[in-house]
């Protein structure tokens, strides 16, 4: 027997309540795991789209939160005349319901911008030109969608025939709807207005002449700014409100878990306030008893966490298989995430046992073998 | 020499107690009404008195179990309220023996033998292998892995004595401890602490309302309402110390 065997010893003593008292950190955990891992997914997968297509600066205003507000197209060329930029191409995007789907990703994109070039037709064809009334879809959301070639999909006002299925190699690429960018300004009513511009700069262009570049675009349009790709996630407003509100939904989470490790020990002090006095009779330090409440709480912590992890993971896999997220996330677990889930719970066993831990170091021995 | 004490090396008391006082709920219950007495060491006392008189709080506060109110206490010339690390005092000059044996019921009659020797630096190997030792000493290395609810009350004190001299303590407090046995499993408890307390020359400390119990002892201290009545030694006239 050793200082180990008598921590478990202690918490296997009533099965039941220390298995409540995981579920509870658990669920904390396997929201952490779960809101946050689809928050990375999402920047993740926004970093590869950008990657694919060969974006190199992205100017947009993002001061509007999840979609970025719209802004003359006429920019366009006032930007293309700067150095260091080889091709410019301008973008309206919108997060729009179509038919069944709550939220799907609409692209109108500039006819003949760079940006179709690395989608790869799987099924059909591309429009013939920009004034042809048809979309082509990524893969995913022709699957969300249920469509072929030929069929017909209802965006806001109007009709369009899908004309082709294409494989953008991103998620966030296969989960959109494309089609020419004058077609959708007209039916989402935002006529000669964009929301990105994209900028790809020649090759080799060094890292400081990209930022020079985004430096002038600012200088010249205020209102915009000009990101490079790598620092898109880092800087832009909407992913950081989306990290931060799966951070404080969690956060919340957390905290019940906590009350309920807290309670548990604190019954567990309580109730063992005999046991204690017997300890403390038999020479037990205070500090080492401190260190006995502790070891238990911190063990629920961990169990608790190891327990939310998979919870978490499971949750994940099944949001990833959702046909309505499906296409719009791609749910990421990192390492990184799964060792700062399980230091939380560590801690929040740790936390939650510190009053019950100076509770049980403040007994009189003589009383406490009376109790 | 006032006493008999044959395994009494350091001369000077162990236990010296000089107007003791103790008072529970902010001093609407005087346990302990000045007490003084000296205690030699390898001396077996008992300490009788009707219920409620104070022998109970007059044990705890020589264990450090408790802070009397007033008066003082010595332990080889320490005041034991103010010792600097009473959990050492409490783990390794004493050792406790309880009417209700206070074992742990999750832990086997080794295991709980083997909770008192956590706070010294010794392997895991040698705390068990010590119990082993100590439960052979107490007749129970039979019962090793068993709960202490599988054990009579007669082996469950017998494991509690086992405990209580884990690590080597030269006094031994008991409180009542054939309080809860019947008059055979009486009679072989106290043959074992006179046993133990000879062969290991400890200072033995007995609390015990039966007189046949407490007339082990070399020296019988009789308490009433919180204060010592008088002293005896057994086959002495009782006399009293005012007197
Ligand atoms: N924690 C406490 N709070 C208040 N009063 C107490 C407390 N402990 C003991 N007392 C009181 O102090 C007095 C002495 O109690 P103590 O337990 O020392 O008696 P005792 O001589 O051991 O009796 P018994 O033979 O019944 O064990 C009693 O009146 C008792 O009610
Ligand atoms: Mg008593």
């Amino acid at each position: 027997m050793n200082f180990f065997t008598i921590v478990i010893r202690s918490l296997w003593r009533r099965p039941v309540r220390t298995s409540l008292t995981l579920v509870g950190i658990s669920i904390g955990i396997a929201a952490v795991i779960t809101l946050v891992g689809l928050a990375s997914g999402y920047e993740k997968s926004v970093v590869r789209q950008l990657d694919v297509i060969g974006i190199d600066v992205i100017v947009s205003n993002m001061e509007g939160g999840m979609m970025p507000k719209a802004f003359e197209e006429s920019m366009q060329a006032e930007i293309a005349k700067l150095p260091d930029t080889e091709k410019v191409t301008t973008v309206l995007m919108q997060m729009l319901s179509i038919e069944d789907a709550p939220m799907m990703m609409v692209s109108g994109r500039e006819w003949e911008g760079f940006t179709w070039d690395q989608l790869e037709v799987v099924e059909g064809r591309m429009p013939k030109d920009a004034s042809e009334k048809a979309v082509v879809m990524g893969r995913l959301a022709a699957e969300v969608l249920k469509k072929t070639v030929g069929d017909i999909v209802q965006i806001e006002t109007d009709q369009f025939q899908v004309v082709g299925i294409v494989d953008g190699q991103s998620v966030v690429e296969n989960g959109a709807i494309i089609l020419a960018l004058p077609l959708f300004q007209e039916v989402s009513g935002y006529q000669g207005k964009v929301n990105f511009i994209d900028i790809k700069v020649p090759k080799n262009t060094d890292s400081g002449r990209i930022t020079a570049l985004c430096e002038k675009i600012e200088a010249l349009f205020p209102e915009v700014r000009a990101v490079k790709a790598g620092e898109v996630v880092g800087t832009s407003q909407g992913f950081r409100i989306a990290r931060a509100m799966s951070w404080s939904t969690s956060l919340l989470a957390i905290i019940v878990g906590v009350l309920g490790v807290m309670n548990t020990m604190l019954m567990t002090v309580f109730e063992r306030t005999h046991e204690i006095g017997i300890l403390l009779a038999l020479g037990w330090k205070r500090r080492r008893i401190v260190f006995l409440v502790l070891c238990e709480s911190a063990i629920l912590g961990l169990l608790g966490g190891m327990v939310g992890v998979i919870l978490g993971a499971g949750a994940l896999k099944i949001l990833e298989l959702t046909p309505t997220i499906r296409g719009m996330l791609e749910p990421d677990l990192s390492g990184g995430l799964v060792i700062q889930a399980i230091c939380i719970a560590v801690g929040v066993g740790v936390v939650s046992g510190l009053y019950p831990a100076w509770r049980s170091s403040r007994l009189t021995p003589s009383l406490a073998l009376q109790g | 020499m006032t006493y008999d004490s044959p395994h009494a090396h350091v001369p000077g008391p162990v236990f010296e107690a000089d107007q003791l006082v103790k008072e529970y709920d902010d001093g609407r219950v005087p346990a302990l009404r000045g007490v003084t007495f000296r205690i030699e060491d390898g001396e077996f006392v008992s300490i009788i008195g009707p219920s409620g008189c104070g022998k109970s709080t007059l044990l705890n506060m020589l264990g450090a179990l408790d802070r009397p109110t007033s008066g003082s206490l010595k332990f080889k010339g320490t005041s034991i309220p103010d010792l600097a690390d009473p959990a050492k005092y409490r783990g390794q000059e004493v050792g406790f023996i309880f009417q209700a044996f206070h074992l742990l019921p999750t832990f086997t009659v080794e295991e709980n033998v083997q909770i008192p020797m956590f706070e010294l630096p010794w392997s895991r190997a040698q705390r068990k292998k010590r119990a082993g030792e100590l439960l052979d000493a107490v007749g129970l290395s039979h019962r090793l892995g068993h709960l202490p609810t599988k054990l009579s009350g007669g082996e469950r004190q017998r494991a509690a004595i086992a405990r209580s001299l884990a690590n080597e303590p030269g006094v031994l407090l008991a409180d009542e401890p054939t309080g809860n046995l019947d008059s055979q499993n009486a009679v072989q408890i106290m043959d074992l602490l006179c046993r133990l307390q000879t062969e290991h020359r400890i200072t033995l400390l007995l609390v015990s309302h039966d007189l046949h119990v407490a007339s082990h002892a070399n020296r019988i201290i009789r308490m009433k309402d919180g204060q010592i009545v008088s002293e005896s030694r057994p086959g002495d006239v009782a006399h009293s110390p005012q007197a």
